[in-house]
Parts: C-alpha cells; sequence; structure tokens
C-alpha cells in the first residue's frame, strides 16, 4: 500500500505549509510514499526546504519514497537553486 | 535558441590531449563551461554533480566505454536525455550504425574541425547564438 | 606557449606510453597464449593503436595517421578472428610499432616522416587491399542522418583579440527569515546572476531539520555561488539591490576587489573596484528587533570547492622536478649548514632555536623523501624491450631463450631507470651470444634446449638490484687469462684471482675473439656497460658457474641526487662513507691485527680477516702509518658482499649529503664514487668501499711484503 502526494504546480509559501502536513501525514504511515512532481512549474524556497526536510525525515527513518515523474520546470528549478546534486540523489521514477 | 555561453558540456576522453583540442574547439564556438572527465566513472561523478546540456564522450575507452556511459546516462530518469554525442576514430559504416543503434545524438570523427564542431552541435541542440 | 602547443606536447607525452603499450601488448602475442591473455593483448593493442591515430590527425602527419590506421585493422581483424596472430604477424606488428614510434618522432621533432615505410606494404599485403588505399570512410549517403565528415585539419581561426579577463566573484549568500517575510525569493536572485555569466551554484542544505522541526518562516539554505564576468561591480551587485539590507551578501572577486553594502541608503550600493584601498562599509544589517533565536545558523563560509573535475593525476615536465630536486638538494646543505653553525652554542640557552633546527631536519628529509617519490618510477620500463630483444637475438645467433622477468614493479628514480636500459640490453645480448649454448650442445650437456635469461629487481638494503643471469656455460677464466697475458693486461706467470680475472673483462683494452661477435660486439665492449652503471653512481658485479650459467649483478642507488653518509676525518682530509656500507666501528686491540704476505694487514673480528685500509695514507696525505689502535676502524661491507675495515683518525657525525657528480667533470676515480658539498662550503669525495677494496689489494700486491700496506 503506498501514499501518494501531489505537488501543486506553483509551490507558493502558503502552499508549502499544506504541503508539509500532508507529507508530515504521509511519513506516519508505513507505506511506501509517491511524491508526484509532474505538475510543478513554480517552487518557492519555502516549498524547496518542505522537500528536503522530507528528505531528511524520509532518510532518517528509512522510510522508503520515490519522486514520481518531476516535471522539467522542477529539476530546472532545483538546478538554479543549486540542489542538483541532491535531486540525483533521490530515488526516481518516471 | 540555446546561447553557446550558457552551455555546460562534459567531455569525456582518455587523453588529456583529446579532451584539451575538444575545450578548445568549444572555446572557439563561445562555449567556456567545460568540465573534463577521463573516464566512464568520472564521468557519471560529474553528471551527478552537476546539469549539462551536452555530453561528448569518447567510445573506446579502459573500463567503462562511451557507448556503456551512454546506457547508463540513458537510464537515469532525470538526465537520461542529455544529448549525447559520440567523438571517435572509428569511421566506418558498421561502427556508425551500431552508435546510432546505441542512440547517440550525432557522431564526430576524429580528428576534427572547429566547424564541424560547430555543426554537429547545432544539428543536436539548434542554431547556437 | 601556446594552448595548441601544449596540447600537441601533450599527445605526444601519451604517444610514448600508448607505444610502449602497444609493443607489451604485441610481445605478449608471441607468446603462448595460456589462460586466454592474448584476446586481453589484442584489445590492449588495437586501444593503443586507435588512439594514436584519433590524435595523430589533428596533431601527426598523414603518414602517422595511416600506419596507425593499418594497425587498428589488422588488430581489428585478429580481435574478430579474421587472422590468427602468427610469429610472422606479430612480426609485422612490432615492426609496425617500430614505424609508429619513427613517425610520432618525426612530427614530434617537426621534421618529414618517413615516407612510406615498408611496413605499410606489409600492412596492406595482409588486409588485401591496393597499394593506395586511404583509410575506408563510410560512405555519406547510407548513412542519412548522421553525415560522417572526415574532417581535414585546418588551421583553428585566430583567436579574437584578448579582452581583460573576467574577474571571478565568489559571493557568500545566506537570506534570513526577514528577508523572506519580506516576500524575497532566491530564486529570483539566483537567475538574475546566472543571466551575467558562468554561474557556479553550491547550495548547503545541511541545516535542514525533520519535517516535524521544521519552521516554516525560518530560512535554513546558505549559496556560495561562483560567478564569471567581465561585467561591471555594480552590475553584479544588482540582483541583490532589495534583499542586501536585510542579509548583505558577501562579495569578493579573485582580484581583490569587494562589494559593499550601504546599509542606510536601501538600494544604493557604494563598490570598491580596486583591490588595494578597501573602502567596503561595515556590512551590518539596520538595526532591527531581531530576537537572536530567529537568525538563522550561521556556520563559518565554506570555501568555494571549485569546479568539479575529478583527476587522479597530473602530468608534468621532468625539468620542474629536476628544479624540485636541485632546489631540495640546495636545502639539504643549508640545513646541514645551519646545524653545523649552531654546534658551538649551548643547547640549553637557545632552546627554541635547536627545536627549530631539527624541526627543519625532519622536514627537509621529508620534503627530499616526498620529492623523490614523485620522480620514482617501477623499473618495468627498462624492462620493457628485453623479451623483444631475446626473441630477435637468439633467433638471429640460432639459440633458444627465454626471459623471466621478476620485479618489474620494482620502484627507483626515474633517471635510474632511464640509465638502465643500455646496460641491460648489452648484457642480454651478451648472455645470449656467449652465454646460452647453441641447443645441440644444452641436449648434449643434459640441458633444456630453451636457454634461461632471469632479469630480477628487488630493492637492497637502500639500494636497487638488478641482475641478469643465464643458465649457460659460464666464464671461460681460462680464455680470459690467456687473452689478458696476450694483449700484455698480465704479466706472464701472473697468478690473478678469479675476482681479478673478472675484473679484466670490463678493461677497455680487452676483448678475445670469443667475445666479438656480429650481435655483442657492436663496439660495445664490457668496459662501456661498467661505465655507464658507474654514471648511475652504481656497480656492477659477475659470478659465473662453469657450465651452470653467468650471473651479474648491478647495484644502483635509488636517487642520484642525495644519500646518508658518514662524516669521517682521515689526515686533514674529511671524506663521507655511505651509511649503507657501514657495519660497525671500533677500536681494535693490538693482537686483533695481523699481517698477512702480499695481502697487507687483515683485523681479526670474531673470527673472520677483513683487510684494512689506512684512508689517509691511501689517498697520501700522510706517509707514517696511523696506529689504528689509538685510531679508529670503521667495518665496511661493500654491495658485492666484500668487506674491509678503514682505519681513519675520527668520525665526525652522521648527515645527510647531496650528491655532485666527479664522473662528469674529471672522469672516473678508483675508491671514490662522487663528491659533496658540506655545511661550511668545503668539498668533500664520497668514498666507494668496493672500489677501495680493489684499490688496496692491488697495492699490497705491488708492494709486496710491505708490512704496513
Amino acid at each position: 500500500m503506498s501514499t501518494r502526494v501531489e505537488l501543486p504546480a506553483l509551490l507558493t509559501p502558503g502552499d508549502a505549509v499544506m504541503l508539509r502536513n500532508s507529507l508530515l501525514a504521509a511519513l506516519a504511515t508505513s507505506g511506501r510514499i509517491e511524491v508526484d512532481a509532474s505538475a510543478v512549474q513554480h517552487l518557492s524556497v519555502q516549498g524547496v526546504q518542505v522537500l528536503l526536510s522530507f528528505v531528511a525525515s524520509a532518510n532518517a527513518t528509512a522510510h522508503p519514497w520515490v519522486l514520481k515523474a518531476p516535471s522539467e520546470d522542477l529539476v530546472a528549478q532545483l538546478e538554479s537553486y543549486g540542489l542538483f546534486p541532491q535531486l540525483m540523489t533521490w530515488p526516481v521514477e518516471v | 535558441m540555446p546561447t553557446a555561453h550558457t552551455l555546460a558540456v562534459l567531455v569525456v576522453d582518455d587523453h588529456a590531449s583529446i579532451r584539451g583540442l575538444t575545450r578548445h574547439g568549444l572555446s572557439q564556438i563561445g562555449v567556456s563551461d567545460v568540465v573534463e572527465a577521463a573516464n566512464g566513472t568520472e564521468a557519471l561523478a560529474a553528471l551527478g554533480q552537476k546539469r549539462f546540456d551536452l555530453v561528448i564522450a569518447d567510445w573506446t575507452m579502459d573500463g567503462m566505454d562511451g557507448l556503456d556511459l551512454l546506457a547508463r546516462l540513458r537510464a537515469n530518469p532525470i538526465i537520461g536525455r542529455t544529448p549525447f554525442i559520440l567523438l571517435t576514430a572509428r569511421n566506418d559504416a558498421d561502427s556508425v550504425r551500431t552508435a546510432i543503434a546505441a542512440g547517440v545524438n550525432n557522431y564526430i570523427v576524429k580528428p576534427f574541425d572547429v566547424p564541424t564542431l560547430r555543426s554537429k552541435i547545432e544539428a543536436v541542440l539548434g542554431p547556437l547564438a | 606557449m601556446s594552448e595548441l602547443d601544449r596540447l600537441r606536447r601533450t599527445f605526444f607525452d601519451e604517444c610514448e606510453e600508448l607505444l610502449a603499450s602497444l609493443q607489451d601488448s604485441v610481445t605478449a602475442l608471441a607468446a603462448p597464449d595460456a589462460g586466454g591473455q592474448h584476446a586481453a593483448a589484442v584489445a590492449a593493442a588495437f586501444r593503443a593503436a586507435h588512439s594514436i591515430k584519433g590524435g595523430a590527425g589533428a596533431f601527426g602527419s598523414g603518414i602517422l595517421v595511416e600506419v596507425a590506421h593499418l594497425t587498428e585493422t589488422v588488430l581489428d581483424a585478429i580481435r574478430s578472428g579474421r587472422m590468427a596472430p602468427s610469429d610472422a604477424l606479430v612480426g609485422t606488428l612490432l615492426r609496425a610499432g617500430d614505424a609508429l614510434a619513427d613517425c610520432v618522432s618525426a612530427d614530434r621533432d617537426g621534421v618529414p616522416p618517413p615516407e612510406n615505410p615498408p611496413v605499410l606494404a606489409e600492412l596492406r599485403r595482409l588486409l588485401g587491399t591496393p597499394a593506395d588505399s586511404t583509410p575506408p570512410a563510410a560512405p555519406a549517403n547510407t548513412l542519412p542522418d548522421f553525415p560522417v565528415i572526415r574532417a581535414d585539419t585546418a588551421p583553428v581561426p585566430p583567436a579574437p583579440p584578448a579582452a581583460p579577463p573576467p574577474r571571478v566573484w565568489t559571493i557568500d549568500f545566506a537570506p534570513n527569515a526577514k528577508a523572506l517575510a519580506a516576500g524575497h525569493q532566491p530564486l529570483l536572485v539566483l537567475r538574475a546572476l546566472k543571466a551575467l555569466g558562468p554561474l557556479q551554484t553550491v547550495c548547503d542544505s545541511s541545516h535542514i531539520p525533520p519535517l516535524d522541526a521544521l519552521e516554516l518562516t525560518e530560512s535554513y539554505l546558505r549559496w556560495t555561488l561562483s560567478l564569471t564576468t567581465d561585467i561591471a561591480p555594480e552590475v553584479v551587485a544588482e540582483p541583490f539591490a532589495f534583499v542586501a539590507p536585510l542579509c548583505p551578501p558577501q562579495i569578493t572577486a579573485n582580484d581583490g576587489s569587494r562589494i559593499g553594502f550601504d546599509p542606510l541608503g536601501v538600494g544604493s550600493l557604494l563598490t570598491t573596484d580596486s583591490p588595494a584601498p578597501v573602502q567596503e562599509v561595515d556590512p551590518t544589517p539596520l538595526p532591527e528587533p531581531v530576537s537572536p533565536e530567529t537568525d538563522p545558523p550561521l556556520d563559518p563560509v565554506r570555501p568555494w570547492a571549485g569546479p568539479q573535475q575529478a583527476a587522479s593525476s597530473i602530468r608534468v615536465d621532468v625539468e620542474r622536478i629536476d628544479r624540485l630536486v636541485n632546489m631540495v638538494g640546495e636545502l639539504v646543505i643549508t640545513q646541514a649548514m645551519l646545524a653545523q653553525q649552531a654546534q658551538g652554542l649551548a643547547e640549553d640557552r637557545f632552546p627554541m632555536l635547536f627545536q627549530g633546527l631539527e624541526d627543519l631536519a625532519s622536514h627537509t628529509r621529508e620534503l627530499q623523501e616526498s620529492v623523490m617519490a614523485i620522480r620514482a618510477q617501477p623499473v618495468k620500463s627498462a624492462f620493457a624491450r628485453l623479451p623483444r630483444l631475446v626473441r630477435e637475438t637468439a633467433q638471429a645467433l640460432g639459440k633458444r631463450a627465454r626471459l623471466i622477468l621478476i620485479g618489474e614493479e620494482t620502484e627507483v628514480d626515474k633517471s635510474v631507470v632511464e640509465g638502465l636500459s643500455d646496460p641491460l640490453m648489452h648484457l642480454i645480448r651478451n648472455a645470449i651470444d656467449h652465454g646460452i649454448e647453441p641447443p645441440e650442445e644444452r641436449r648434449a650437456a643434459g640441458k633444456p634446449e630453451d636457454g634461461t635469461i632471469t632479469v630480477l629487481a628487488e630493492h637492497r638494503s637502500g639500494r636497487i638490484v638488478i641482475q641478469v643471469s643465464d643458465d649457460g656455460a659460464g666464464i671461460n677464466l681460462a680464455a680470459i687469462k690467456r687473452k689478458a697475458i696476450e694483449q700484455g693486461l698480465l704479466p706472464r706467470g701472473a697468478d690473478p684471482s678469479d675476482d681479478e680475472l673478472y675484473e679484466l673483462m670490463f678493461h677497455p683494452g680487452f676483448s678475445t675473439v670469443e667475445l666479438i661477435s656480429n650481435i655483442s660486439g657492436r663496439g660495445v665492449g664490457m668496459d662501456v656497460v661498467r661505465a655507464n652503471v658507474n654514471a648511475l653512481g652504481g656497480r656492477i658485479l659477475v659470478r659465473s658457474y662453469k657450465g651452470r650459467g653467468t650471473a651479474f649483478a648491478l647495484t644502483l642507488p635509488l636517487t642520484l641526487a642525495v644519500m646518508d653518509g658518514m662524516l669521517l676525518q682521515a689526515g686533514d682530509e674529511t671524506y663521507v662513507l655511505p651509511i649503507a656500507n657501514i657495519l660497525e666501528s671500533l677500536q681494535p686491540a693490538a693482537d686483533a691485527i695481523h699481517h698477512l704476505v702480499g695481502r697487507g694487514p687483515v683485523l681479526s673480528v670474531r673470527g673472520q680477516y677483513t683487510p684494512m685500509v689506512d684512508l689517509a695514507r691511501m689517498f697520501g696525505h700522510r706517509s707514517d702509518p696511523c696506529d689504528p689502535t689509538r685510531a679508529l676502524v670503521v667495518l665496511c661491507e661493500a654491495e658485492d658482499g666484500g668487506k674491509v675495515a678503514l682505519v681513519v683518525d675520527s668520525l665526525i657525525g652522521q648527515q645527510q649529503v647531496v650528491i655532485k657528480s666527479l664522473e662528469r667533470n674529471y672522469g672516473h676515480c678508483e675508491g671514490i664514487s662522487a663528491a659533496t658539498i658540506l655545511g661550511d662550503g668545503r668539498v668533500a669525495l664520497i668514498l666507494d668501499v668496493a672500489g677501495l677494496r680493489l684499490l688496496a689489494a692491488r697495492r699490497h700486491r705491488r708492494e709486496g711484503d710491505d708490512p704496513h700496506g
């Protein structure tokens, strides 16, 4: 059984709050977490921090997760943030 | 239209002279963001650190050869579609067919000159500004 | 040197390695294919030829490209099983390798390469291609998507006149909670910077807490940016105009320029462009009621790690290393000089000085060892040509020989490796020519028809020993003696020892008809071999057993630059004795000294008799014999195991000395291997123990039964 969390198209500072709650809830389950990143067009720094924090938590507890179908915008913006090396270590599925 | 000076290119060849020559050719075209790797393993490490707009790799290398590197690159969900140009001294038709079947975006035969390098890159990325 | 010249040089350096690899691999094909190493050898040879071809088009001549191409094609045919590696084929490939080497050196030196080397025809014949064929290019029409262009090596258009080099700006940017609360988005800043030039963005995300501890209003990220641009500093600062008053970035350039931000006028900038007077305004943000705990944790700025370019090795001009070696040599002398100057001082009064000198000594030694390690090389490269030499020489002489190489990885200074090549080749030729018997003779003697030549390299007490041995007939000492008497090198009726007869083989005037043939007698005698070895600070020794074989052992220093020495006083002179030769020093009792007729005085140590040499007398500094029971005796062992007891006045102390060759300026002096410069600037001679022993033996014989020697 897996939990699916969809990233919004515009991950604004306001949306970051909701995203954090969804991801916290997902971490409370035991199944695999699928973070669907196919729709992302814009990443605020607050959204980035939530994502990075989620990855840190999942890694710390060895919780299985995967980044699903990252959009080109997500990849390009993480690269602009200087987070490409981190992205390359995440589990990704197309 | 891609701008040459914003392009990041990874050059993979086990000979420093060929890497240097390629870097030199790229600089003549206006590409200055060039990272060199001396073998497939170094190339993969570089690809994990930075996003490249283009990979130019030698075919014949010890250990992981150019086509092995291409297969590893293509298997990656994030950077799998990075354009890949094979740089090789093999100029027989069979070799070219093998390379195309493996999924290279273009093929440069050594030795090459700067106009050739430019035209091959433009064939892959579109006209350079 | 232009960039292209440098690349050209790199290419030819690479060619040397590739040619060696090609030859190794092809040579391996001549051996039986046990364990399938043929496949690996063919693959390696193919790669080498292929790589030479790859660069040859840009840096070399057409003929080099063509020979490389045909060689590669033949190797490809072997690889795919279309050709079998016969002896003839291996021979052709070796000749192709030679032709490649000739072309490479011609191209490197800018002279015309050999036109149409004969091996081209051989290769073409093997491939069944017409003589005028050019490397086949793929027909373009079969490959519509990828037109293959065999590019001409058109000269690269000259670069536009050089603009002032762009600055590399390093920007440390750490937004705080205030900046985020004010709606600033770092992405906009980062994108704006990227538009100014190549930008390297490194994000430190290590301070991100787990999700349940994450404060959404907090800022945890920090960026280190590297921007290469020739744009004016004000423009570089512009993206930060609005965020700077809240969290000013640190911006510095590689030329020392800095950009400071005026904390009062929001958005206004104060830049200083020159490295000299830094008029930077204190970049503290506006005083604001910010509680300290909301400030993001800041760690010290990490230096930017530089572009990701993994490099496991670099290529350095040998000249540069030699310069370093020389400088370290001078440093060793300076250090010795300082140590000597300090000797007269009271150690308890200058403890810091003495501590410093001690540290200097140990650092100098470490530095020197590190520099020497850079030059260290496996002897393998000196061995590389031997298998082929053995095969060809044996073939030419109708003999059968196999070669065993041991210790190829033994490391020694590059110059020693280079100097080894010639003597080794001569000794090998010699071994096949004079050592190994013809097959029928070997069969008759109950030996296997294949003779065995063993070349061994190993480290032994701070030196390298290279031994070339064969299982042939051994040296005919009677023939040497006969010839030496005929040539007047020995008086009729002389009774030389075996050692002295071996020694005669190295005499410049010595040759026997038996020792001259078309192979080893190419005008290079054993005297030249010895001179070569001596020039390397080495020594050559012979042992031979009748019917069982001969061994030549070369012992060489690991480096030609520095060694550990013991300073000795003999008369008014100071000598240096290599520490490696010293067994012990003692003050002998009178009854330990004996006088033997024709051998001079000998010292009895634990039942063994060792010839004694009075150093000052031997070199003529003093005519009266020194009383060994009052002086000091240093018991030494030469590289050949021979011992000698040196009588000296005193030991001065141990010191590293820089070796300065005498041979280059004066020629060979028996008993002396080189000279050095002492801490006080005086020159001291470095003793050669084995040479001293021979010198003493000869002198005693000449002086007959002079009891003092």
